[in-house]
C-alpha cells in the first residue's frame, strides 16, 4: 500500500478497529517508512492533546447575562422549562402513566392552564419525559369522539384535583 | 438550570469557533436568546442537547457568512484562557505545553466544519452519531472529517516541530 492509502487507516489503527489483514499491512509498511511513522506519532500526540484540552469555564458575567434572558422571554415558554436540567428522579416511570393519561386529557379537553398547573407539580419528574409528553399533546390533535368515553372519568378526577389548590 | 448546564457547551462552542472570548460570550447571548425564542420549534423526537447545539452551530455559520469576517480576526489566541483553564500550568513539562498550544492554534486552520466535528467529538466528547446529528451530515460524512481533520492536525505539529522528530 502506498503512504496515501496507509495514512486513512493510521486514525482506526489507533482505534483498533482494523482488520486483521489491514492491520498487518500498516504495520508492516510502518516498519519500512520512516515517514509514515512520523506522523503516526504525532496523530498519536494529537488525539491525546485533544482529548486533554478543558472546557472553558463561562465567566460569571456572562452567566448573570443569561440568567437574565429566561425571566425576558418568560411569557413565551413554559415555566418547567426553567427546570429543564434537573436531575431525573428514579421514580420518574412510576407517574410516567399518570401523566400520558394527563396528556390524553388534554388532547381531550384542552384545558391548558388546569393542566399546565398539573405538570408544573410533576416537574420533579425531570425534564425529558415531561417534554415529550407536553410536545406530544402540542402536537396530536384528537378528536373527542375518537377518545373512549372510559378516560373521561379521570379527568374529572384531575380537574377537581386541580381546582383545589 | 438550562443556563447552567447549556452554558459551558455552547460557550465552549462558540471560543472555538472565534477564538476569541468577547466575541463567544457575545455570540451565547445570541444564541441563548434565539434558544428561549424558538423552543415552541423544538420536538420531542428531537435530543434536545443536539437540537440546542445545531441551533448554536447554525447561529454561528450565518453570523460568520453574514458579517465576512476576517480570518485573522478569528485567529487571534487567546493565551489567557489556556493560563486559566491549566492548560499552560508549570506541572505540563516544556514539552508537552509547547505540543499543546501548537495543536491549540493549529484547530484555527482547519475548515470550519473540520473544527466544529473536532471540537464536539473530541474536545466535547460527543459521540459520532451526536456530532453527526448536531451537525446534520451522516455518520460517515463525520467520521471522514475528523480523520482528516486529527491528521491535518498531526501534519501541522510535525511541521512546528521538526527537529524532535529527526532524533
Ligand atoms: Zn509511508
Ligand atoms: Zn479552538
Amino acid at each position: 500500500m502506498s503512504c496515501q492509502e496507509i495514512t486513512i487507516l493510521l486514525n482506526d489503527y489507533l482505534d483498533g478497529v482494523l482488520s486483521p489483514t489491514q492491520k498487518q499491512e500498516v504495520e508492516a509498511h510502518l516498519k519500512e517508512c520512516s515517514t509514515c511513522q512520523e506522523l503516526l506519532s504525532n496523530l498519536q500526540q494529537v488525539r491525546v492533546t485533544l482529548r486533554e484540552f478543558p472546557q472553558i469555564s463561562v465567566p460569571p458575567s456572562l452567566a448573570e447575562k443569561l440568567y437574565q434572558i429566561p425571566a425576558k422571554k418568560k411569557a413565551k415558554w413554559p415555566t418547567w422549562l426553567g427546570w429543564l436540567a434537573r436531575p431525573l428522579p428514579q421514580q420518574i416511570t412510576a407517574t410516567l402513566a399518570a401523566l400520558s393519561l394527563a396528556i390524553s386529557f388534554y388532547t381531550l379537553l384542552p384545558n391548558r392552564a388546569m393542566l399546565a398547573k398539573y405538570l408544573n407539580q410533576q416537574l420533579h419528574l425531570g425534564y425529558h419525559h415531561i417534554s415529550s409528553l407536553w410536545t406530544q399533546a402540542e402536537s396530536i390533535t384528537v378528536n373527542i369522539e375518537k377518545v373512549s368515553d372510559s378516560l373521561k372519568a379521570p379527568w374529572q378526577a384531575l380537574k377537581e384535583e386541580g381546582k383545589e389548590d | 438550570m438550562i443556563v447552567n448546564t447549556y452554558a459551558p457547551q455552547i460557550f465552549n462552542l462558540a471560543f472555538h469557533f472565534t477564538h476569541s472570548r468577547e466575541e463567544a460570550e457575545d455570540v451565547t447571548q445570541e444564541i441563548f436568546l434565539k434558544l428561549f425564542s424558538s423552543l415552541k420549534k423544538y420536538k420531542k423526537e428531537m435530543n434536545f442537547t443536539a437540537w440546542l447545539l445545531t441551533l448554536a452551530r447554525n447561529h454561528l455559520i450565518d453570523k460568520y457568512r453574514r458579517e465576512k469576517k476576517e480570518k485573522s480576526l478569528r485567529q487571534e489566541l487567546d493565551e489567557r484562557v489556556l493560563t486559566e483553564s491549566g492548560l499552560l500550568s508549570p506541572e505540563n513539562g516544556h514539552d508537552q505545553k509547547e505540543v499543546k498550544l501548537i495543536v491549540w492554534k493549529a484547530l484555527d486552520q482547519l475548515s470550519t466544519e473540520v473544527r466544529l466535528s473536532i471540537v464536539l467529538f473530541d474536545l466535547m466528547g460527543k459521540t459520532y452519531e451526536e456530532t453527526a446529528e448536531i451537525l446534520d451530515v451522516p455518520v460517515g460524512t463525520i467520521k471522514s472529517r475528523i480523520n482528516r481533520g486529527r491528521l491535518q492536525l498531526a501534519r501541522l505539529l510535525a511541521d512546528q516541530q521538526p527537529q524532535k522528530r529527526r532524533i
